[in-house]
C-alpha cells in the first residue's frame, strides 16, 4: 500500500459534523477506519472524488442509530445501569406528571402565560384559517398545472409597469392556431347585462366564451351538453343560483329569455355549484352573439380574458417567448392608449392566480398574497413575543426550581431527560392554551365576519376538521418552541452549584437577554399604536375635511338607464325637493370620469378629469362661481363649439391666464368639437382625499346623465327619501332603487382603510396584552427576589415612597429605551403611510401622544400594582426565616 | 430461549467477521465484503451492523492497532464469539434442511 505524504487530508468539516453525530465513545475508531478509507482512495482514484466519497461516507453517518445513541448518551463501556431513553412511556407520565404540579404550583405565573399563549394563538390559528381559505382556489380543476392565463403587462410612457389579467381578443386565436404545445385556448370576454322577465330586471355578470370554456375548466352542467351548449349562437347557460332567481325550482332548459329590450337567447345548460372556490366570476356563460364584430383589435387589452391548456411538459418560459415573438409584431405603427408605451405577455398558471399578486381587471375575489403575507408577519411578531413571553417568565422562576433540577441530576437524570421535562411543561400548558384559543377564534371570528372587506374578498373562517388537525400541531410546536431556551438553560446546570448556593447561578446572567426582549416588546407595541392612531386621525380627516362642495343634504340616484327628464320632473313634485341636478357619475368616489381634449390645435390629445352636468349643478352642490356664468338650463345646441366650465387648477395648469381672462378662450375636445370657456369655478376637491386636486372640465352633455343629485330639506330628510323611493318604484318597477347621501359615498371609501385598521388594532391589542402580562411576570419576579432586600431597607428606614421607586427605577427606564426607539421608527413609517394620501394630516405629537399616554399608564399601573404591594409588606416575615 | 433475530446484512458482517478473525475491524470488513459479494457496502452500515451484533452478543471487541494512516488511531478489533459461530452452524443447519425439503431441485 503506498504511504503518502499526510499533508493530504480529508475536509476537516465533515470530520465536525461526524463529531457532532456520532456518540463521542465512537469517534476514535470511525474517523480512523475513515481516515484510512480516504488514504486508500486518494491512491486510487485520485484526491478530488476521495474527498467527494468521504464526504458521502460522512453523511451517510447520520443515521438514527447514531443519532438515538448519542442523545442516549449511553455506553456499555462506561456504566452497566440503563438509563430509560427519554421517550420511555414511563418517563413521558413522569414528565406529565410534573409538569402538571409545576402548573399548578406557580398559578399566577402559569395563568399568565396560559393567557398570553392563548391569545397569540388564536390570532395565529385566525391566519391559518384564512391561509387554508386563501389557498383553496380553483383547486377542482382536472390539470390545473397545464392551464395558464394569458396577461398583459403594460409599459407606462412614464416607466411604471401594470400587469393586467385581461389581454387581447385576437391573442387567443393566434395562439391557438399557431404553436403546436397548446391544447385548447378559451377565450371570456366580459358580458354584464340585464334579464328581462315579466316585466322584471334581473341584473347579471355574463362572460361571452366558446365550448372550450368547460372543456379545459372542471365546471359541470347539471342539466345539458357540455360539449354543445356553446356551439349555436345565441345560446346562454345559467348557474344554478340565477336559474334559480328566475324561475324557481323549475328546470329552464330549452325555453328562452331576452336580454336588455335587445335579445332572445336559448338556455342551453344549467351550471351546478361551483365544486369549490373558483377566481371566476359569472351568473351566466353566452355564446357569441350571431352578428359579432369580428374585427381583430390588438389595441384593447381590456377586451378579453384568455386561457390556454398547454400540453404536458411544456416549458412556460419558451412558451411566453414564443408568444411574446408571434403577437408583439402585430403592434408595429398600431396606435394604442396613449398613456402606455408598449405591451407584453405573461402566462399566469390557474394555481397561481389566486391568491396572486394584484393585477388590473382582475376577476373575482380572494386576497391578494401580499396582503396574506403582511397578516403572516403580523401574526408572527405576536406568536414570537408570546414565546418569549413564556421563555422570559420561566427562565425567572427558574431559582426556585434549580434545586429540583439538581436533585433530578444527582439522582441520574441525563441532560436530554430534563430538557424533555422542561419542554413537556411547555407543550402541556400550550395544549390547554388550545383549548382557550379556539374559544376566543370562535369569538374574532364572529368579529371578523362583521369587516366589510371580509365580504369583499369572501372570506370564511369557519374551522374544518383538518384546520383543527394544524390546531393540534401547532400548539404543540409552539409549546415546544415556548419550552426550548428555558429548557437548554436549565438542563445546562451543574447539579452541585444548583443545590449550594442558587443566586449565584451564571444562567442570571440571561436576564439582559430577557429586558432586551421587554425592550423589543413595548417598541413594538408602541410602533404598533402609532400607526393605528395615523390610521385613525387620516381616516377621520380624510371623512370630515373641507372638500370644497357642500354635500351635506344632497342624496344621489342611479338612473339605470331611465331618462332624466321623467325621473326628474317626477321628483321635482315631492316635498322637500329642494334641487335637482343632473350628472354622469358622482363625485366623491374613485370612479375616474375623463375627457380628452388639447388647448391648441397642434397639440396632442391629453386626458382630463371631467364630468357632464346641468346648470343647477354648480349652486347645487354650493360651488362658487369665480368668474363667466354658469350653464344655461337648456344645454345650447351648438354641436360644433359647445361650452364649458373649468376648475381654477385648469386655467393655471394649461396657463389660460387668470380666471377672468380664461373665458371665451377655445379648448378642441376629441370628439372633434371646440368648446368655449364659459366660466370658472372654485377648485373643489372631486376624488377621494387620497387623490390630489386635479383639473377638471365640466361639460353639459344631456346624452351623458345617468344620475340625480337631489338635495332634501333638512327637516324631513327620511321622509322625502321615503317619498322619492316610492315615487321611484312607480315610475320603473322592477329596478331597484340605488341611492345614498354624499357623506355616505364618500365614507364608503375608506372601507377597507378602516378594517385594515380594525385588524392592526387586534394586533395591537394582542401585543400590548402580551407585553404588560411579561411586565406584570418580571416585576412579580424581580419584587419575589429582592423581598429580603426590600425588608433590609425598611428595616434600616427607607420610606414606602423610596421603596417603590427603587423597585420601578429599572422597568421606567426599560420602557424609556423602547420609546426611544420606537418613537422615530413611528414616526417615520406613519410619514410612509400618509405619504399614500394627497390630503393628509402631519405626523407629529398627535400620533405619538395617545400611544405615549396609553403605555406608559398601563405599564405603571401594572408595575406598582406590584411595588406598592412589597413596599407595604411587613419586613418581619420575610427576615424572620433568617 | 428464542433466537436473537439475524438480519441478512448481519448474517454477512457476522460471517465476514468469522472469515477476518483477528483482523476484522470496520474498513477491512467493509472491503472484504465489498470484494466478495459485489455489492456497494458503506462504512456506516457497516458500524451499525458490528455494534448491534455486540449488542446481541455475537461478536466480541477491543482497541488496539493504530497506524499513521489512520493519524495514530486505533482500530476496534472485532472477533466471533462462541455464541456467533453456534447462530451460524444452527442457520446453515437450518438453511440446509429447508433445501433438502424441496420436492424438485431442478429449477432450470
Amino acid at each position: 500500500m503506498p504511504q503518502l505524504p499526510h499533508t493530504v487530508l480529508p475536509p476537516v468539516w465533515a470530520d465536525r459534523m461526524l463529531r457532532f453525530i456520532c456518540p463521542e465513545e465512537l469517534h476514535e475508531e470511525l474517523l480512523g477506519d475513515l481516515h484510512e478509507q480516504f488514504e486508500h482512495q486518494v491512491a486510487e482514484l485520485g484526491e478530488p472524488t476521495a474527498r467527494r466519497l468521504y464526504i458521502e461516507q460522512t453523511i451517510r453517518f447520520c443515521r438514527p442509530y447514531f443519532i438515538a445513541r448519542r442523545l442516549r448518551g449511553h455506553s456499555k463501556h462506561r456504566s452497566t445501569y440503563s438509563s430509560p431513553l427519554f421517550l420511555d412511556p414511563h418517563m413521558i407520565r413522569n414528565y406529565f406528571k410534573i409538569a402538571w404540579r409545576t402548573i399548578l404550583k406557580h398559578k399566577t405565573f402559569s395563568l399568565l402565560n396560559l393567557f398570553g399563549l392563548a391569545l397569540s394563538m388564536s390570532a395565529g390559528f385566525l391566519i391559518l384559517l384564512l391561509y387554508q381559505d386563501g389557498y383553496n382556489y380553483d383547486k377542482f380543476h382536472k390539470d390545473a398545472e397545464l392551464i395558464y392565463r394569458v396577461n398583459t403587462i403594460a409599459t407606462r410612457k412614464n416607466g411604471e409597469i401594470e400587469p393586467y389579467a385581461t389581454s387581447p381578443k385576437p391573442i387567443g386565436k393566434v395562439i391557438e392556431s399557431t404553436f403546436t404545445w397548446v391544447e385548447t385556448v378559451t377565450v371570456l370576454k366580459p358580458f354584464d347585462d340585464v334579464i328581462i322577465k315579466n316585466n322584471q330586471r334581473f341584473d347579471f355578470q355574463g362572460k361571452v366564451t366558446d365550448e372550450n370554456f368547460l372543456n379545459i375548466f372542471s365546471f359541470s352542467l347539471q342539466s345539458g351538453d357540455a360539449a354543445h351548449a356553446l356551439k349555436e349562437p345565441n345560446s346562454i347557460i345559467l348557474t344554478s343560483k340565477l336559474s334559480e332567481r328566475l324561475f324557481g325550482s323549475k328546470n329552464p332548459i330549452n325555453s328562452t329569455i331576452q336580454l336588455g329590450n335587445r335579445d332572445i337567447y336559448k338556455i342551453t345548460g344549467i351550471l351546478g355549484p361551483n365544486p369549490g372556490k373558483t377566481h371566476f366570476e359569472f351568473d351566466a356563460l353566452l355564446s357569441e352573439k350571431s352578428s359579432e364584430d369580428t374585427v381583430d383589435n390588438w389595441a384593447n387589452i381590456n377586451a378579453a380574458y384568455t386561457y390556454l391548456k398547454v400540453r404536458p411538459k411544456t416549458n412556460a418560459e419558451q412558451a411566453i417567448r414564443a408568444i411574446n415573438k408571434y403577437a408583439l409584431p402585430n403592434y408595429k405603427n398600431l396606435a394604442i392608449d396613449n398613456r402606455d408605451a408598449h405591451y407584453k405577455f405573461d402566462l399566469q398558471a390557474l394555481p397561481d392566480i389566486t391568491p396572486g399578486y394584484s393585477i388590473a381587471n382582475a376577476m373575482g375575489k380572494g386576497l391578494p398574497s401580499h396582503l396574506l403575507w403582511f397578516l403572516a408577519l403580523m401574526g408572527f411578531i405576536v406568536i414570537v413575543s408570546a414565546i418569549f413571553n413564556y421563555s422570559n417568565l420561566t427562565l425567572a422562576k427558574t431559582f426556585s426550581r434549580a434545586k429540583e433540577i439538581g436533585v433530578r441530576k444527582v439522582m441520574g437524570a441525563n441532560r436530554s431527560q430534563v430538557l424533555f421535562q422542561i419542554i413537556s411543561e411547555g407543550i402541556i400548558l400550550a395544549l390547554i392554551a388550545l383549548i382557550i384559543a379556539i374559544g376566543f377564534v370562535m369569538y374574532f371570528k364572529a368579529e371578523l365576519s362583521a369587516l366589510q372587506s371580509f365580504q369583499f374578498f369572501d372570506l370564511n373562517v369557519s374551522p374544518t376538521l383538518s384546520s383543527f388537525a394544524y390546531f393540534i400541531i401547532f400548539a404543540i410546536l409552539m409549546g415546544a418552541m415556548a419550552g426550548l431556551l428555558p429548557a437548554i438553560t436549565i438542563s445546562k446546570l451543574n447539579p452541585l452549584r444548583a443545590i449550594q448556593k442558587i443566586e449565584n447561578l451564571a444562567m442570571f446572567k440571561r436576564i439582559g437577554l430577557v429586558k432586551i426582549l421587554l425592550v423589543v416588546q413595548f417598541a413594538f407595541t408602541m410602533l404598533f399604536l402609532m400607526i393605528i392612531t395615523t390610521l385613525h386621525k387620516q381616516i377621520e380627516f380624510a371623512i370630515n375635511m373641507d372638500y370644497g362642495f357642500s354635500a351635506d343634504q344632497v342624496y344621489s340616484i342611479r338612473l339605470q338607464g331611465i331618462p332624466v327628464e321623467i325621473v326628474r320632473s317626477k321628483f321635482a313634485g315631492i316635498a322637500g325637493v329642494e334641487r335637482i341636478s343632473s350628472m354622469d357619475i358622482p363625485i366623491g368616489t374613485y370612479s375616474n370620469a375623463s375627457a380628452k381634449m388639447k388647448i391648441h390645435e397642434t397639440d396632442e390629445y391629453k386626458s382630463v378629469s371631467s364630468y357632464s352636468v346641468d346648470n343647477e349643478f354648480i349652486p347645487g352642490l354650493g360651488l362658487t362661481l369665480i368668474s363667466g356664468t354658469n350653464f344655461s338650463s337648456n344645454p345650447s345646441l351648438n354641436t360644433t363649439n359647445k361650452e364649458v366650465i373649468v376648475n381654477e387648477l385648469f386655467t393655471e395648469k394649461y396657463q389660460l391666464g387668470n380666471a377672468a381672462e380664461s373665458i371665451g378662450k377655445q379648448i378642441f375636445l376629441n370628439d372633434s368639437t371646440t368648446a368655449t370657456i364659459k366660466g370658472v369655478v372654485k377648485d373643489f376637491l372631486f376624488k377621494p382625499a387620497d387623490d390630489p386636486l386635479k383639473p377638471l372640465l365640466l361639460r353639459n352633455e344631456p346624452s351623458e346623465w345617468k344620475m340625480l343629485n337631489v338635495k332634501i330639506a333638512p327637516h324631513s330628510t327620511e321622509k322625502t327619501v321615503a317619498a322619492l323611493q316610492s315615487a321611484w318604484k312607480e315610475l320603473a318597477p322592477g329596478y331597484a332603487f340605488r341611492g345614498e347621501f354624499y357623506k355616505t359615498t364618500i365614507e364608503t371609501n375608506f372601507a377597507i382603510g378602516k378594517d385594515v385598521n380594525k385588524i392592526i388594532t387586534f394586533f395591537t391589542f394582542l401585543s400590548a396584552v402580551i407585553g404588560i402580562m411579561g411586565l406584570l411576570g418580571m416585576t412579580i419576579y424581580s419584587v419575589e427576589k429582592r423581598q429580603r432586600e426590600i425588608s433590609l431597607r425598611k428595616v434600616l428606614g427607607a420610606t414606602k415612597r423610596d421603596i417603590i421607586i427603587t423597585l420601578s427605577k429599572g422597568f421606567v427606564l426599560l420602557l424609556l429605551i423602547s420609546f426611544c426607539v420606537a418613537i422615530p421608527l413611528g414616526v417615520y413609517v406613519s410619514d410612509l403611510i400618509l405619504t399614500n394620501f394627497a390630503n393628509r394630516i402631519s405626523a407629529g405629537l398627535n400620533i405619538v401622544l395617545p400611544g405615549f399616554i396609553l403605555i406608559s399608564l398601563l405599564a405603571v399601573i401594572t408595575v406598582c400594582s406590584q411595588t406598592i404591594r412589597a413596599a407595604l409588606m411587613n419586613p418581619v416575615k420575610s427576615l424572620r426565616s433568617e | 430461549m428464542t433466537r436473537t433475530y439475524l438480519g441478512e446484512f448481519e448474517e454477512l458482517v457476522l460471517l465476514t467477521v468469522a472469515i477476518l478473525n483477528g483482523t476484522a475491524y470496520g474498513l477491512s470488513i467493509a472491503e472484504e465484503l465489498k470484494l466478495r459479494t459485489d455489492r456497494s457496502i458503506n462504512l456506516s452500515g457497516v458500524h451499525v451492523a458490528l455494534y448491534r451484533l455486540e449488542d446481541k452478543g455475537f461478536v466480541n471487541s477491543e482497541l488496539g492497532g493504530a497506524t499513521a494512516a489512520r493519524g495514530g488511531r486505533r482500530k476496534r478489533l472485532f472477533s466471533i464469539t462462541a455464541y456467533g459461530k453456534r447462530t451460524l452452524d444452527e442457520l446453515r443447519q437450518t438453511r440446509n434442511d429447508l433445501w433438502e425439503a424441496i420436492p424438485n431441485l431442478s429449477f432450470s
